[in-house]
């Protein structure tokens, strides 16, 4: 190790770092072997063969190394541990989770003769074609929202743009517009909610639909 | 099961979860449970805020499965939830100091001196741990402590393995020297 003075250097006599005082604040050592790179060689990381030559021999890097695999005792130590979890904690995400909603991704069509399920990304998609077709409606921004879709049981829904959920017997849509302007925002939300429920009511035979709209921007012709 | 099972698992698990199964994210949920309270503890030195932080990401989790990136593996999803909400808490809580834990696991009568002298070295970690800047400690946690490959913390962190290897290593060096101060 050419960097390294080795008048600095010396033999131990008495064990690693005999006599010396480990210094671990100043940037070199004596014998000019980098601080740190001593660090690291304590703490795990492969010593370059010209440092592990060197430190092989040198008092000043026995020293600092003893010191430092000392102080990295611990850290080696907790690394081996595992902190158990609280035994409530699957418990309690899962209690968490029911309460988001998300459960209900599938619309239940019960017949006597079986199921049907029609996904929430199905409903979100009629929903938005038939929200695209109402007057003054330049888009309806729900194609990328499935990580939204959130469902509430009660009753209502909540998420981002295009959230969908199935509440008893009402379908629960809320969608993202984008208007032109072209009307006054209530009557293109109410155009929206009547398309809306019309076409999800005929198309899954539920009962009702709430659908409920958040005005995301404006483009000006 | 070995690592690359357990991933092959996980993802079979997590298709199951975005189409609605909530099962399968429970299995998900009690297959990574130690390992994200692990990392969340070492992350803030806390127990009581790791199970909390803990949850959420789980919650999260559950939350973003649509957003999830199938080419990377769920449990280095989870980790950056995890290590991100830790951060958070952590930024949360600035300036309060840090409680001391207490040895509630043990009887009495097995707090010898070692143990006792034990969890005083692992008090001044965890300080230390804790005092480090963000990007750092993450790399630190995640690398000497989660005995994670530089290229996988990597991964968690959104960076580069070489960054991953340059934050740790300041980690590492600032750790010794501030429990040089403690012993």
């Amino acid at each position: 190790m050419s960097e390294h003075d080795p008048a600095a250097g010396g033999r131990a006599g008495g064990g690693p770092g005999a006599d010396v005082e480990p210094d671990l604040d100043r940037d070199a050592q004596p014998c000019g072997t980098p601080t740190d790179a001593l660090l690291d060689v304590a703490s795990g990381e492969p010593a370059p063969p010209d440092l592990a030559d060197h430190a092989g021999t040198c008092v000043h890097c026995r020293a600092v190394l003893s010191r430092a695999e000392e102080l990295w005792e611990p850290v080696r130590q907790m690394a081996r541990q595992e902190e158990p979890p609280p035994p409530d904690l699957v418990a309690s995400v899962m209690a968490a989770v029911r309460r988001l909603g998300r459960e209900p991704l599938h619309l239940v069509l019960p017949d006597e003769r079986g199921t049907t399920r029609v996904s929430a990304a199905v409903i979100a998609r009629i929903a938005e074609e038939a929200a695209r077709r109402a007057v003054g409606v330049a888009a309806v921004l729900a194609r990328d929202t499935r990580a939204e879709l959130v469902g509430e049981p009660e009753g209502g829904a909540e998420g981002g743009a295009g959230a969908v959920g199935v509440a008893d017997r009402l379908v629960v849509v809320a969608l993202a517009v984008v208007t032109d302007l072209s009307r006054p925002i209530p009557a293109v939300a109410d155009d929206v909610r009547a398309r809306v429920a019309r076409e999800l009511v005929g198309l899954t035979g539920r009962g009702g639909a709430q659908v409920d709209i958040y005005v995301h921007d404006v483009v000006v012709a | 099961m070995d690592a690359n099972g357990t991933a092959q698992g996980d993802a079979a698990l997590v298709a199951l979860a975005r189409e609605g199964y909530s099962g399968a994210f429970e299995e998900l949920v009690r297959r990574h449970q130690t390992r994200a309270h692990t990392l969340a503890v070492r992350m803030l030195g806390d127990r009581h805020e790791a199970a909390d932080v803990v949850q959420e990401a789980f919650v999260k989790a559950w939350t973003g499965l649509p957003r999830f990136d199938d080419r990377a593996a769920f449990s280095t999803w989870l980790y950056r939830i995890v290590v991100r909400e830790s951060i958070d808490q952590q930024r949360r809580r600035a300036r309060r100091p840090l409680p001391v834990e207490q040895d509630v696991d043990r009887p009495a009568t097995d707090r010898t001196d070692a143990l006792v002298e034990q969890r005083v070295r692992e008090d001044a970690v965890r300080r230390a741990v804790r005092a480090l800047p963000e990007d750092q400690r993450a790399a630190l946690v995640l690398t000497a402590f989660m005995d994670l490959e530089h290229a996988e913390a990597a991964e968690v962190l959104e960076t580069t393995p070489d960054a991953v290897r340059g934050r740790a290593a300041r980690a590492r060096r600032a750790l010794m020297r501030e429990m040089g101060e403690w012993a």
